[in-house]
């Protein structure tokens, strides 16, 4: 693929460099039911449009998450995250 | 802590109950085919000299030297480890590889003791030197990669570039470091180049 | 000879003669020659058979588009000689034939065929019996087909791959295209222009006077810097300015900020009955012949245009000397109805509403089409221009842009389009699959009414030529069957490459990463059979007898080379309290210097990786993972504290430290002869860690017990291996050590009943069920990850069992060999081996949870019977430990 995706440390680095985790998910708080436990480790969102995933880049290796539109393959934006 | 470490670094092997250890680079199978001349340095087996190498890096020439320490940093210091020959590559403002020759191995010691966490890698890769008129051409034709230093995909293998001097130095994973200086090679035939010893080095390129 | 007068713009050097082989018969050229002009010259006009019917087909566009010139030189296949240089001694052979080129056996498909053959009768036909399918399938191939490839051919001929990265690529190396690069270099920009021709000038090239403008192009490029790749096909236009390069056995990856495509537009053909017939070529096409390689194409030639180029065809015909009998503008009044008819398919006259003209060439030149696939490709929309009659593109995406022809500019042609002159049989639309106008006709009338189902259906734009000379032309009658306009109707989605490219090319040069321990060399030279463990070689035994092997480790003792091991240094002042949360058990409260076994699992509860975690200190620990787990487990970990952010900082250690496992009732002796550290009892115990120092070198030496014997796995720097290996099996020679390999270890694992991950456990293996309960520790504070899920194992009880078994009658099933309980597939056999030292066969196998009891017997499939096995719980050699524990 010829598609690029700026890592925060590397700058604009080839895909193949890079792993895509996919979407980025919350995790329950507290014991989830048996629903909900699937749901969490199953069900995805899975939008048209922009959504947030989780990148790692195998040059620095570090994490960093970013938001791309899943049909134009646009990337808006990729960052590191913060602490809550 | 550093004392629970020592088990990653070569370069406190000694001569000890009669036994003398000499550490070894990944690519030595592929210069004992070029019937490389090796010397005994600072408890390294380096291969010195090539047959050839002097035609070789007229066009390109391609030199080992996973000798060179290398210290792995975290986080990045803040301003370049000081030294002849010795190289801050800066991954991010949390990580930064040092290399450096055998020669300053202690100031660079001093340097970075107070810094945070230093782990030896040394023994993680394989360097690989191209010198030569040809050596960018070399490089464009094993990797995209076209600022330097950078890192990213090296013959199909993440890997970093980092310049010195008028060439160029590869650090690869060491257990891939026969394959790329296969690879390597490879490609330096094509373009009319070879192997040749750390000594046939610039010295502005050498450890 | 057909050569005309030398002139100026000549690409030949009549002062240097080659000669190569047609058909085993040598045929003279000069240099500037292509093979298929040197043909030509020398009084050739059938170039290949056609598709499907095997009519005979001569030159048509002279650029490298279409598909008649298609001959196979010095081996490969489906070259287009009318481009292809001459090479000295270059032997060439015709294709697609049985007979010769001009007397092909296989015409009879033409003349019988018609109504047997018509779009997509393979779909139809060639059903029953389907037994006769190869014969069928041997039958048709070798009736229908372009060149003959070896399939056991050596793939010939070096292809380099080489990366540029420049400011501006500029595609198509005409005018438009020049201009373009030269404005781009004087603003400093790198500019790398790719062309197809063997030189820049595009159009140019073709016209008697612009030779001049395309040479003085090119001395403005040069001097400007612009760098060239010529002949070079670009491939496709990619995200991010991504284009990838043909250029002769060099690949050459592109990347642009800016990408300009001046590709030009290609001149259409017309169709009428008889427009495939040899002597009926494109306009261009003549041109090329007459002015680049100064050749007459005939004595009398009719020209039939629908623009000012076409028809200027005429002006260098007759500046050529040739006879120009007749010229018919197509853009006056209504379009006639047009024929060219011909004698044994060499065309000998032209029709024009009956009124006939004797002639042994038809010039004939539709609308020109601009070139738009590689900006469609890119994401381009393209619609059609009624005032123009052509598709133009529109929409671009950003940093490409489109200039010259291949945007839309090209002069004023007849419209509406006058290309179709279809009364009668044989009025060709796709020349190189063989369909007609009738064929699509018939498509639409089957219900293939949209554009996407019926290319696919007919395979129109589906040949060598990818549309150039019929995509437009078909979309022009469907609208005229259907009434549809072109916008309605659409384009097919255009997709790369965007010429036909090599498979060889794009593989590039052959290179697959391999990773090697630093003990590779040692295990070649030791007899070792190296065999893949994910990217890494490891050797799988070094003798012909693994039983023996791994019994020798029983007696004596072996060594196994253990680098492949993931190794991750975890360290700062929450280290233990993070493992705690990724573990199912404990590890905060591990003591220094000691070792506990760990399994990964995922939220879902299924087992991901295991190893040991060793504590170097208080805050400092060393985890080992699998051989093929080492990145997942790293990334795993790092991605976990990219959430959590706990003050613990991972290093991956694995390619920097090799291991090797010395391991056998003599090991503490061999160590003894290589260290003067302590080895014995109380120095290291087992499941102790220590920092010791081996042959010189600082070693950490794990006591762990994978293989079920005294042992102590050494960890140490790589570029030491081959010293420490070497003095082991030295100061070892004759205590017997010796080299073992992943089979024997196998064998060894299995006598203790250990699990290995992804060979006993698979993607839906949980803790309880892979007979791990004792290291689920629910106490602990936090929900460690996976804990859920493994609570709701054990709610709802537990279905299966992971247990070790014997084979009493000693027949050995193969892993995988399912469990059958009262009929029904209840589980498999996971590993099984025969054990020298224990004198049965043993192994592992998931069974329904109520058979895991000592004794118990089930059934497994063996060649179709069912072959009863023992259930055994625990380890089958050394139960109590002794040996480990020594």
């Amino acid at each position: 693929m010829s598609l690029l995706v700026t890592c925060p440390n590397c700058g604009p680095r080839e895909v193949q460099e890079l792993r895509c985790a996919g979407e980025s998910t919350r995790r329950p708080q507290s014991t989830p039911t048996q629903r909900e436990l699937n749901d969490y480790l199953y069900v995805r969102d899975n939008e048209w449009g922009v959504h947030r995933e989780w990148w790692f880049c195998r040059v620095c290796e570090e994490w960093f998450l970013a938001e791309r539109h899943t049909y134009t393959n646009e990337v808006s934006r990729t960052w590191h995250p913060e602490p809550a | 802590m550093t004392g629970v470490l020592e088990f990653l670094s070569p370069s406190l092997a000694r001569d000890a109950d009669g036994f003398h250890p000499v550490a070894r680079s990944a690519t030595e199978r592929l210069f004992r085919l070029a019937e490389a001349t090796f010397a005994e340095r600072d408890g390294w087996l380096v291969a010195t000299a090539v047959p050839g190498e002097d035609e070789h890096r007229a066009r390109v020439g391609i030199a080992d030297l996973s000798h060179l320490g290398t210290l792995d940093l975290r986080p990045a210091p803040t301003t370049d480890v000081q030294g002849d020959g010795v190289t801050t590559y800066r991954l991010s403002p949390r990580r930064a590889l040092v290399l450096y020759p055998h020669a300053a191995r202690s100031s660079v010691g001093e340097q970075v003791a107070e810094g945070g966490l230093v782990v030896d890698v040394t023994a993680a890769f394989t360097v690989l030197a191209l010198t030569g008129p040809e050596a960018r051409a070399l490089v464009a034709r094993l990797t995209h990669l076209h600022h330097f230093p950078s890192g990213g995909e090296v013959a199909h293998v993440t890997g970093h570039v980092l310049p010195a001097g008028g060439g160029y130095r590869i650090l690869v994973a060491q257990e891939h470091g026969h394959y790329v200086a296969e690879v390597a090679l490879d490609c330096a035939r094509a373009l009319g180049g070879g192997l040749v010893g750390v000594d046939a080095l610039p010295p502005e390129e050498r450890a | 000879m057909t050569r005309l007068d030398p002139h100026p713009g000549e690409l030949i050097d009549r002062s240097t003669e080659l000669t190569f082989t047609f058909d085993g018969k040598p045929v003279g050229a000069f240099a500037g020659d292509t093979i298929g002009s040197a043909l030509y010259a020398s009084g050739r006009r059938t170039f290949s058979r056609s598709f499907k019917y095997h009519r005979p087909r001569g030159l048509q566009c002279c650029s490298g588009h279409c598909a008649n010139c298609q001959m196979t030189v010095d081996g490969q296949p489906n070259v287009r000689v009318c481009v292809t240089p001459v090479r000295e001694g270059a032997v060439v052979i015709g294709q697609n034939y049985r007979g010769s080129l001009d007397r092909d056996l296989m015409r009879v498909t033409d003349k019988l065929g018609g109504p047997f053959t018509p779009p997509g009768f393979y779909y139809k036909t060639f059903i029953r019996p389907r037994k006769l399918w190869p014969l069928y399938e041997k039958v048709l191939r070798g009736v229908a087909g372009l060149g003959k490839l070896d399939p056991n051919g050596a793939r010939g001929g070096r292809v380099e791959v080489v990366h540029e990265h420049a400011e501006v690529v500029v595609i198509g190396g005409g005018e438009s295209g020049l201009e373009a690069a030269i404005a781009a270099a004087a603003r400093g920009d790198r500019v790398i222009v790719v062309d197809e021709g063997p030189a820049v000038g595009g159009a140019l090239l073709a016209d008697r006077e612009g030779h001049a403008r395309a040479a003085e192009l090119r001395q403005r490029a040069d001097e400007a810097g612009v760098e060239v790749l010529a002949p070079a096909i670009a491939i496709g236009l990619f995200e991010e300015g991504f284009v990838p390069v043909a250029h002769g056995d060099t690949l050459v990856k592109i990347r642009a900020s800016r990408v300009v495509v001046a590709a030009g537009a290609m001149e259409q053909p017309l169709v009428f009955p008889g427009n495939d017939l040899v002597g009926v070529m494109l306009a261009d096409g003549v041109r090329r012949l007459v002015n680049l390689w100064s050749i007459k194409p005939a004595e009398r030639a009719f020209v039939v245009a629908a623009d000012d180029r076409g028809l200027g065809a005429a002006a260098d015909l007759e500046a050529a000397g040739i006879d120009v009998v007749g010229v018919l503008d197509l853009r006056q009044g209504q379009p006639p109805n047009i024929e060219a008819r011909g004698r044994r398919s060499r065309v000998e006259a032209f029709a024009v509403n009956g009124q006939v003209t004797h002639c042994d060439l038809v010039v004939m030149s539709g609308s020109p089409q601009p070139n738009y696939k590689l900006l469609a490709q890119a994401g381009a929309r393209v619609v059609y221009d009624e005032s123009r009659g052509v598709f133009v593109p529109t929409d671009l995406p950003p940093n490409v842009e489109a200039v010259g022809a291949a945007a839309g500019d090209v002069g004023e042609p007849a419209v509406p389009s006058p290309v179709l002159g279809h009364q009668g049989d044989k009025c060709f639309v796709c020349f190189c699959e063989d369909q007609t106008t009738k064929d699509l006709k018939y498509a639409i009338a089957e219900g293939f009414d949209s554009i996407e189902l019926s290319k696919r259906y007919t395979t129109v734009t589906m040949g060598p030529c990818q549309g150039r000379l019929c995509h437009v032309n078909s979309i022009r009658v469907y609208a005229k069957t259907t009434g549809l306009d072109e916008n309605t109707i659409g384009t097919t989605t255009a997709r790369p490459p965007h010429t036909p490219v090599t498979l060889g090319l794009l593989a590039g040069r052959p290179q697959e990463p391999v990773k090697r321990t630093s003990l590779h060399h040692r295990h070649e030279e030791l007899g070792g059979t190296m065999m893949w463990t994910g990217a890494w070689k490891r050797p799988h035994s070094y003798g012909p007898d693994p039983g023996a092997e791994a019994k020798h480790v029983h007696d004596a003792v072996g060594l196994i080379d253990v680098s492949t091991l993931g190794k991750l240094l975890l360290t700062g002042p929450e280290a233990g309290a993070f493992l705690d949360r990724v573990y199912p058990n404990r590890f905060s409260d591990l003591k220094v210097g000691r070792i506990r076994y760990g399994v990964l699992t995922g939220d879902a509860g299924r087992i991901m990786d295991d190893g040991t975690v060793a504590r170097l200190g208080d805050e400092t620990f060393y985890v080992t993972t699998t051989s093929t787990g080492a990145d997942a487990v790293y990334q795993w970990f790092t991605w976990w504290n990219a959430v959590w952010f706990m003050d613990v900082r991972f290093v991956q250690l694995t390619g920097g430290v090799s291991a090797i496992n010395v391991a056998g009732p003599k090991a503490r002796e061999l160590m003894a002869r290589v260290s003067a550290d302590d080895f014995s009892n109380e120095g290291i115990a087992y499941l102790d860690a220590r920092h010791v120092r081996v042959a010189g070198v600082p070693c950490l030496a794990l006591r762990i017990g994978f293989v079920g014997e005294l042992g102590y796995e050494l960890h140490f720097p790589s570029p030491h291996a081959e010293h420490v290996w070497d003095t082991l099996l030295e100061q070892g020679a004759d205590l017997g050590a010796a080299p073992f390999g992943l089979e024997p270890q196998r064998i060894l694992r299995l006598e203790k009943g250990h699990v290995i991950v992804s060979q006993d456990t698979d993607s839906e293996s949980n803790l309880l069920e892979a007979a791990m309960p004792w290291i689920v520790k629910n106490d602990k504070e936090f929900e460690w990850v996976g804990k859920w899920a493994t609570q709701q194992v054990a709610d709802r009880g537990l279905r299966w069992m992971l247990v070790g078994f014997e084979s009493p009658s000693g027949v050995v099933p193969v892993e995988g060999a399912q469990v059958v309980v009262r009929g029904v597939s209840s589980g498999r056999v996971t590993s099984v081996r025969h054990s020298d030292a224990l004198g049965k066969v043993i192994g592992l196998a998931i069974v329904p949870s109520e058979l895991a009891a000592e004794g118990a017997r089930f059934l497994v499939q063996v060649d179709g019977r069912a072959v009863a096995m023992r259930v055994h719980l625990g380890p089958f050699f050394d139960p109590a430990g002794e040996r480990l524990k020594a």
